[in-house]
């Protein structure tokens, strides 16, 4: 059983939400930006191209204002739960155009 | 948790500075080394030392050679019976293979010509995936003689993918680990700027006659600063180059389907044929379609060099040639690629002009992977990798020399650790390397298995340096600096003379006979003689250093003393 209340216990809470959750932010953030823009006529691997620089830099801002925030429960509730969010909202988003041609 | 922004910014900085720091010692090194991979290849390699070639011809020469190819045994042991659908019938045997793909590769600083077959699997469990035996072979363009591929291009084979994998490839975790520290690297440098932002000045403070502890720092954001934009953009850029395959493999896994979909409108697009047509065919002349794309190239403003040329469906009606231009002299790694029928010999694609992101991303990718024919600029590189390596190396010094008195007085063996760590990493993987180059050298060419002791070479050599850095790190404890670093540059500072020195004895090639006539070899011995003289001005200095701490120490011991009887 892991002691909650040790001091290590916050700043490992921390960290795995910044990498972990800014990860997973990020993945549905590429995902939902690319699956939106190749019915609007982008060409596909300039989406992904694009998105992948931009990925990049979204992550590393995240991380940064993850690694300082004082708000921990939004840290999780933004990244997770946006991450999860984006990503499935991706995958309906993408079924949805294979499905119309 | 943190009273400040920027007082988490250095608790980050700090940590996982700290923890991936030793990994990206090892990618900027090797990173610097890669730059002239190839030129490590010929000095490693001398039956290789002459002039790179034009690709020549392709139906006289290459073709009758691939076709000779076999399958390589290791990977068809491994992969062939996880391709093939054994449901459909036993495995073809591997020298029965039929041919699917041939490749052949050049670049400007390559005398050596590679080139490969991809063999197809005829009853793959998975028809839409990728089933290719592969072999390879490295061939001398002047006389098609084949080269023993046994011999590792220490070079280009080791400490290249050294850069980026670690050479650990097991589920390709090398990869992974090099990636997290890559953006670890983003993160320290923004985190870096951020704690020092208050005072800009200090950025550009070297006050080198200091205490150890301050010049230590002077130089750590000296060198962080001055490099900045090329430390930050080369760390990007790295990332970018992996990103779509490894890091946000998002359009190979989530978004796969709409990624097949667009394969398939833009195959109809470009009229290439995706599969086989099934019926064996006999093909034209690639020699009148590598004419026929010089010409365009040449009318297009740009005349060039063949650097890649690839056969798609070898023998079948479908088959067609992909021939993309040597991009050496330019950054951005574009093939211009001419696409050729490959039985009737018309020209059916050329690459249409990129669009704004396209040329952006293979700018940025161009600017890492420096294909560029531009020995200045090369040269720039070497160096801002290693000014990125003692900026990493110089973070570890300042950790142990800010922390080291007060472990000493806990009673802790942090920065004794953190010292032998950086010891191994620092001059350890120096040594680890010319090492290499001396088991090189001394090992006969035509042994069995050169390349494998080779490695076995590097990591037994590196594994020894960190036992030494660990058992002289005591001195750590008593404030004073360990002696592996001086013992360690002493080390590497002989074994790079006799490597210089072995190879003038193995192959006849010295620095008088080399030097303006065949810059490879004479550019690395140079580098390992430059860099001798450099370790033996380090450990001199390092002597003086020591000799200065060895007082220090006493006085702390006697303060120790005095405080415990007080």
């Amino acid at each position: 059983m892991p002691n909650f209340s040790s001091p290590a216990w916050p700043i490992a809470s921390r960290i795995f939400a910044s990498l972990v959750g800014g990860y997973l932010f990020t993945w549905g953030l590429i995902a939902i930006v690319i699956a939106a823009l190749i019915p609007l006529g982008v060409e596909f691997h300039d989406a992904e191209m694009g998105m992948l620089m931009l990925g990049l830099l979204v992550y590393l801002s995240l991380f940064l204002w993850g690694m300082a925030t004082d708000k921990l429960i939004w840290l999780w509730l933004i990244l997770f739960g946006g991450g999860v969010a984006m990503t499935l909202l991706a995958s309906v988003v993408q079924q949805s155009f294979l499905q119309g041609i | 948790m943190f009273s400040s922004f920027r007082q988490a910014m250095a608790w980050l900085h700090t940590w996982f500075g700290l923890t991936l720091g030793f990994i990206l010692m090892v990618v900027f090194f090797f990173g610097s080394l890669s730059v002239f991979d190839r030129e490590i290849d010929r000095w490693s390699i001398p039956e290789t030392r002459f002039e790179p070639q034009v690709m020549p011809s392709f139906d006289e020469m290459l073709l009758p050679i691939l076709r000779s190819v076999e399958p390589n045994e290791e990977d068809y042991n491994t992969n062939m019976p996880l391709l093939h659908d054994t449901s459909q019938g036993p495995m073809t045997p591997r020298t029965e293979l039929p041919a699917d793909e041939f490749w052949a590769y050049t670049t400007h600083r390559d005398p050596v010509l590679i080139m490969g077959v991809g063999f197809r699997v005829p009853q793959p469990l998975d028809p839409e995936g990728h089933n290719h035996i592969h072999g390879n072979i490295t061939i001398d363009p002047r006389t098609g003689k084949a080269l023993p591929d046994d011999q590792l291009k220490i070079g280009s084979k080791f400490f290249y993918p050294m850069h980026f994998s670690l050479n650990w490839n097991w589920n390709r975790i090398g990869i992974y680990i090099v990636g997290i520290a890559a953006f670890i690297m983003m993160a320290a440098l923004v985190s870096g700027v951020i704690i020092h932002r208050k005072r800009f000045r200090e950025f550009f403070t070297f006050r080198p006659t200091k205490q150890t502890q301050r010049s230590v720092l002077d130089l750590h954001n000296l060198t962080g600063m001055v490099a900045l934009p090329f430390h930050f953009f080369f760390t990007f850029t790295g990332l970018l180059i992996f990103a779509s395959f490894f890091f946000f493999p998002v359009t190979h896994t989530q978004l796969e389907p709409l990624h097949k979909y667009h394969e398939m409108v833009e195959a109809n697009e470009t009229g290439l044929p995706h599969d086989r047509a099934g019926v064996p065919t006999d093909m034209a002349s690639i020699d009148a379609m590598v004419a026929k794309a010089k010409q365009r190239w040449a009318e297009k403003d740009m005349p060039g060099e063949v650097g890649f040329l690839q056969i798609n469906h070898v023998d079948d009606a479908n088959s067609y040639v992909s021939i993309y231009r040597a991009g050496s002299d330019r950054v951005a790694l574009v093939g211009e690629g001419m696409h050729f029928n490959g039985i009737t010999g018309e020209l059916i694609r050329e690459e249409p002009p990129r669009s704004a992101i396209a040329e952006t991303e293979e700018f940025l990718t161009g600017l890492h992977l420096q294909h560029f024919e531009h020995w200045f600029l090369r040269w720039l590189y070497v160096f801002g990798g290693l000014v990125g390596a003692i900026c990493i190396a110089t973070g570890f010094i300042f950790f142990v020399e800010k922390r080291k008195r007060q472990h000493t007085l806990q009673g802790s063996s942090g920065s004794q650790v953190v010292d032998a760590l950086a010891v191994t990493t620092v001059t350890g993987m120096l040594v680890a390397t010319v090492s290499m180059l001396v088991a090189n050298r001394l090992l006969p060419a035509e042994m069995v298995g050169k390349g494998y002791w080779e490695q076995v070479v590097f990591w037994g050599s590196w594994g020894v340096m960190l036992l030494h850095a660990f058992w002289r790190s005591s001195a750590v404890r008593h404030m004073r600096i360990s002696p592996a670093w001086r013992e360690q540059s002493i080390l590497f500072a002989v074994l790079a003379v006799a490597a210089v020195i072995l190879n003038w004895i193995t192959t006849g090639d010295h620095l008088l006979k080399t030097a303006f006539h065949y810059w490879p070899v004479a550019g690395v011995d140079l580098s390992l003689l430059v860099s001798s003289a450099i370790a033996i001005y380090a450990a001199r200095f390092l002597k003086r250093r020591e000799n200065v701490a060895v007082h220090k120490a006493i006085e702390f011991s006697a303060q120790n003393l005095e405080a415990s009887r007080g």
